[in-house]
């Protein structure tokens, strides 16, 4: 090939531009410490690092997220506890009130102190947490969950939230529940289920109660029906001096015959009656729909039995068997929640960890995609910068190189 | 042999032709730094007579190491302008500063954090700032996408005038150079066949050109476009390029337009701008391929973001308690009309419609007039079809084009809703005819034009408008599970078929509100089975019951689908009434109730705040204009737009490569050919000097010759 003057310029010129150039692209990426500068340098690449960089900075508001619904979920259970230990000093001062042996100033002075526990219970069903909102209260937050009227007729604690609560992501695929309602916790309380007379017809009842309210508990559940009233009467006839009859007033089904004797205990269904009675006489037992008593109401109920010296015994041990199934049904309700509370805690645990993982993962995948790796960047650059230097060294002894220097 | 020339007559032709090729080789020397300097090489023949001839200069030329050249100039060319443009984007897409998915993430963690604890001012007052900001990164790629796009226009300007003037020297040249032919026929014009040649390479740079020598006219060449049409005629005619905006004027098209001397009528030729190649071909091909989809695409993520989150917040309620609103404003968008049409002060406009964003694409639509406007107000059949940017229509999955023939009223303030999730409006009249086209384009600036409609904290709807109670008495175990709000349009004069059962007053619709004229809306459902429920209103009417439901999913639907009496017709007339609804789970128990009420005072609900922070991670927008199955979250549109700009540019940078070192191969072909090399020269120089010192030793010999022969005689 005939090589001509500028054929020489150009070429060196050209070698140089490109040594240049890529030595200046392998220092950027020295300096920046990233191999991927703009989309072009790799444009699958540069996708996937947006993708990874948003999973990534999503990961870090998941585990904001889950310091929150911890600290949250840490605040119930510690309201919820406390809740747990007042009424269960509560329950131990009524199974002390039940012995029968106590004076009204005895039951006065215990009263004081149901009342001081009573106070406390509401006050820890309405806990607030940092920001003032009321935790137990629904979607209500700003206001109370519960209110305590002294003066209503019934219901004197009253929930004044909703059913609303709560949940919060905490990754993708898991949202965990971090709010409990107030309704759900402390009003969907059973009361002790209950029963009474009707048409009562020449019987006289000297003592009546539920002896065994698990075997009546039972009886109440199976038979209860909230549709047709007259399926949870049943019709006690004395057939016969030594003989009651016990028939259902819905079905007509005669359902039980027992034995009786005036004045000694006759047991149907763990209630056990005593009476005075002829044959011929009769009446109704019926089942009472079950009623729902939140805790504060029932200390509060108990508080107001202490307080009232009118009660007699039997009217008063009646307040004590619903004060102690209260206390042990809202407790049980209470359990439950707890270890509602506690799986959740449990698997925002679990979750945050998995989220580690899937974060040290993510780091990982983007750092290789986009970082640089400075062992081979340096050897690179030190390459280029022989090519350079080589070129540099060269170019003047070529272009010196002229005939014209010798003629 | 015979030999009439004397001794002096051949010295001094022999001096004549070494001074000549000093010349030449003086004239190579000089112009080493010449642009588009050809070597010169002077031949002599031996005269008959003896001596040397006159001799002749011409250039040293291959013609096909030149049009190698002038090809790979065009690469170059082509690869250079599109590479240069694309970069420009890449770079400004790859800066974390300035990128939407980096914003976008921080917005939803803002509402995130927001929805931990709803009631937070702080942490509301956070989302509106990420929404601020997020916003200014679209707005600012959305302006820097159409400042590009104006930039571009202008390049085709001032590129095409370059090559219209470049197209105008090869001609005069052409000319030229036949006159110069004429005019001597010893040395070639060289001088003008370098700049020819120089013209030709430069406008080689600006559109791939064909270049032949004249069949009949000498050493005149002829320029033809790579596509055929001709630039220049040997004759020293010559067509130019035409700018043209048919219809968008933002948009320029090429045409070539003949340039006849009169009476000859000049006609204008459409040409494929992005089959043209060179500077203006790669030009063209970065605007259709490049930068028109990314601005539509950056349009459609925009339009889909703000839409849903709208959407979203519509079916909240806010923290003042009301019923949630808009978010963004997506901007309208105008029609262009196309110069041809019947009465161009009629025009047609257009919006995303509202909860739309499902069917956007990043298409254009033309609008086609199909029949004459009859009726008050006029209405007419329409054809709207899908297109991409360069005016090819869109194929679906089946390779069928998208288009949708609707009847449409011509009203202002009534939209006709049309594919695409678009509602166009028409100017008032009868005026349109058939044949009228208009073009729309609903994603091209919305990027630039997307604006907050609230700063107000407040105004971000975490709760939803409705909570269900449980009632107290409930035996069952029977548990709400889920609420579902879909739609919270308030219209008590139900004119708008999209009305719902939200009283906008704080509640729902009691009997007196609702379209029905005995019943309320449906806020109550009270068991009288495990399996059967009633619906009621709020004065406690039985509006429907439902036996044998399956599952206690979507009490509601259920009921608008089996109860009896059937679901109020007022109700089912309406597309979406109530427009909630909601499921339980567990075993409810004859008695049981569940009633729906406002959520007053819900303000710590923040049902509706998890969705939508949620929506990161749903897939919203599609990806593909032909198919709407094919959805991706925001954050993959932004990615996929990033990816398809770097390997657009990526590609780009390999072709720009591969051209360069196909143009240095071929630029030193015609180099070493053509180019001066000094040593050469050189030694030209030393041996014509020496001829020629030969030549006037010929004539003193000559001298002394005639002096021997006059001594002889004395």
């Amino acid at each position: 090939m005939r090589v001509t003057t500028n054929l020489i310029f150009d070429q060196n010129f050209r070698a140089i531009n490109n040594s240049q150039g890529q030595l200046s692209d392998i220092q950027t990426q020295l300096a920046t410490g990233k191999k991927l500068l703009k989309p072009s340098d790799d444009p699958v690449g540069a996708s996937q690092v947006i993708r990874l960089t948003e999973e990534i900075d999503k990961i870090s508001q998941y585990k904001r997220n889950n310091d929150l619904v911890t600290n949250a979920l840490e605040l119930q259970e510690t309201s919820l506890r406390s809740i747990n230990d007042v009424v269960n000093r509560a329950r131990l001062l009524a199974v002390q009130s039940g012995n029968g042996i106590l004076s009204e100033a005895d039951k006065q002075a215990l009263g004081s102190e149901i009342e001081q526990l009573r106070n406390q219970v509401v006050d820890l069903m309405n806990t607030q947490n940092a920001s003032g909102e009321y935790i137990f209260s629904g979607y209500q937050s700003a206001s109370q969950a519960f209110e305590f009227n002294p003066t209503a007729d019934d219901n004197h604690i009253r929930f004044i939230g909703d059913n609303g609560t709560n949940s919060i992501q905490l990754s993708d695929s898991v949202t965990i529940q971090s709010t409990t309602s107030g309704k759900t916790l402390f009003e969907d309380v059973q009361a002790r289920l209950d029963f009474s007379f009707s048409n009562v017809n020449g019987v006289t009842f000297d003592d009546y109660s539920i002896k065994n309210q698990r075997t009546f508990d039972q009886f109440h559940k199976t038979n209860f029906d909230p549709a047709n009233p007259a399926n949870n009467e049943y019709q006690f006839d004395v057939i016969s001096a030594n003989q009651i009859q016990v028939t259902n007033v819905g079905t007509g089904v005669v359902v039980d015959s027992l034995s009786f004797e005036a004045g000694e205990i006759v047991t149907f269904q763990g209630v056990e009656l005593t009476m005075q009675a002829n044959s011929g006489d009769s009446f109704q037992l019926d089942l009472n729909r079950p009623k729902k008593t939140n805790l504060a109401e029932t200390l509060h109920n108990f508080f107001i039995g202490l307080n009232d010296p009118n009660l007699n015994p039997q009217e008063f041990s009646t307040i004590v068997d619903d004060t102690l199934v209260g206390i042990d049904n809202g407790l049980t309700k209470m359990a439950r929640e707890n270890s509602s509370v506690g799986a959740r805690l449990n698997i925002a645990e679990s979750v945050e960890g998995s989220l580690l993982d899937a974060e040290i993962a993510n780091e990982k995948a983007r750092s290789s995609i986009e970082d640089v790796d400075y062992a081979f960047a340096s050897s690179e650059f030190a390459k280029q910068e022989t090519a350079l230097e080589a070129a540099f060294a060269s170019f003047p002894r070529i272009a010196n190189l002229s005939l014209f220097n010798y003629i | 042999m015979i030999r009439n020339a004397d001794l002096f007559t051949m010295a001094t032709s022999g001096l004549n032709a070494s001074n000549k090729l000093l010349a030449t080789t003086s004239n190579n020397i000089a112009n080493i730094n010449s642009e588009g300097y050809v070597r010169e090489r002077t031949e002599f023949t031996s005269r008959a007579g003896g001596g040397v001839d006159f001799g002749f200069t011409d250039r040293v030329l291959d013609v096909f190491a030149q049009n190698q050249l002038r090809r790979d100039t065009s690469a170059v060319g082509e690869y250079q302008a599109f590479n240069d443009r694309v970069e420009g984007i890449n770079n400004i897409l790859a800066t974390e500063a300035n990128s939407i998915s980096a914003s976008m993430t921080r917005f939803f963690a803002a509402l995130q954090t927001a929805t931990d604890d709803p009631t937070n001012m702080a942490s509301r007052d956070a989302v509106i700032g990420e929404a601020k900001g997020m916003l200014n990164r679209v707005n600012q790629l959305g302006d820097f996408l159409r400042a590009k796009e104006q930039e571009t226009e202008l390049q085709i300007q001032s590129t095409v005038s370059t090559a219209n003037g470049l197209i105008q020297q090869i001609g005069d040249l052409n000319e030229a150079i036949q006159v110069a032919n004429g005019n001597t026929n010893v040395d070639t014009p060289s001088k003008l066949l370098n700049q020819r040649d120089q013209a030709i390479l430069e406008l080689s740079e600006l559109v791939a050109i064909d270049v032949r020598d004249s069949s009949n006219i000498n050493s005149g060449v002829v320029v033809n476009l790579k596509s055929g049409e001709s630039l220049v005629l040997a004759d020293g005619a010559f067509n130019v390029f035409d700018i043209g905006g048919d219809p968008d004027y933002t948009s320029k098209d090429l045409k070539l337009k003949t340039n006849y001397t009169p009476p000859k009528q000049n006609t204008t030729i459409n040409i494929l701008e992005q089959k043209i190649g060179g500077a203006l071909g790669g030009v063209f091909k970065y605007r259709e391929q490049v930068l028109e989809p990314a601005q539509r695409d950056l349009g459609k993520l925009a339009t889909v973001l703000a839409d849903s989150l709208n959407t979203q917040n519509r079916q909240g309620m806010d923290l003042d308690l009301q019923l949630g609103g808009n978010l963004f404003d997506v901007a309208k968008f105008n029609g262009i009309n196309y110069p041809s049409n019947s009465d161009l002060s009629l025009g047609v406009s257009g919006r995303i419609q509202e909860g739309g964003s499902g069917e956007i694409t990043s298409n254009d639509y033309k609008i086609t007039v199909l029949t004459t406007p009859t009726g008050s107000p006029p209405s007419f059949d329409v054809e709207v079809a899908a297109i991409q940017t360069d005016g090819t229509p869109e194929l679906d999955n089946q390779n069928n084009p998208i288009t949708q023939v609707i009847n449409v009223t011509a009203q202002p303030g009534t939209y006709n809703r049309v594919i695409g999730g678009i509602e166009l409006e028409f100017d008032d009249g009868s005026g349109y005819a058939v044949g009228d086209e208009f073009l729309i384009q609903p994603t091209r600036n919305a990027a630039a034009n997307l604006n907050l409609a609230t700063t107000r904290a407040e105004d971000y709807a975490f709760a939803k408008p409705l909570r269900v109670n449980t009632s107290i008495d409930n035996l069952g175990d029977a548990e709400l599970i889920h609420t579902r709000i879909s739609n919270s349009v308030v219209d008590l004069t139900f004119a708008n078929a999209d009305a719902s059962a939200f009283n906008g007053n704080f509640g729902i619709q009691d009997s007196s509100e609702s379209p029905s004229p005995i019943f309320g809306a449906p806020v109550k459902v009270r068991f009288t089975a495990e399996d059967a429920y009633e619906v009621l209103d709020s004065d406690n009417q039985v509006i429907t019951s439902v036996t044998g439901a399956n599952d206690l999913n979507n009490l509601l639907a259920q009921a608008k689908d089996s109860g009896v009496p059937t679901w109020p017709t007022e109700f089912s007339a309406l597309n979406d009434y109530p427009g909630y609804d909601f499921s339980l789970e567990g075993n409810p128990v004859v008695g049981d109730e569940f009633s729906l009420e406002y959520n007053n005072n819900g303000v710590n609900d923040n049902r509706n705040a998890i969705e939508m922070a949620s929506m990161q991670q749903y897939d919203f927008v599609n990806l593909s204009n032909g198919q709407q199955s094919n959805k991706a979250t925001f954050n993959e549109a932004y990615a996929s737009l990033v990816g398809q700009v770097g390997s657009a540019a990526a590609s780009s940078q390999i072709d720009l490569e591969a051209a360069k070192v196909m143009q240095s191969q071929s630029s030193d072909w015609f180099e070493s050919t053509s180019g001066v090399s000094l040593d050469e020269e050189a030694a030209n120089l030393i041996q014509f000097q020496q001829s020629y010192a030969a030549a006037a030793r010929i004539l003193t010999t000559a001298q002394q010759m005639f002096d021997t022969i006059l001594q002889v005689a004395r």
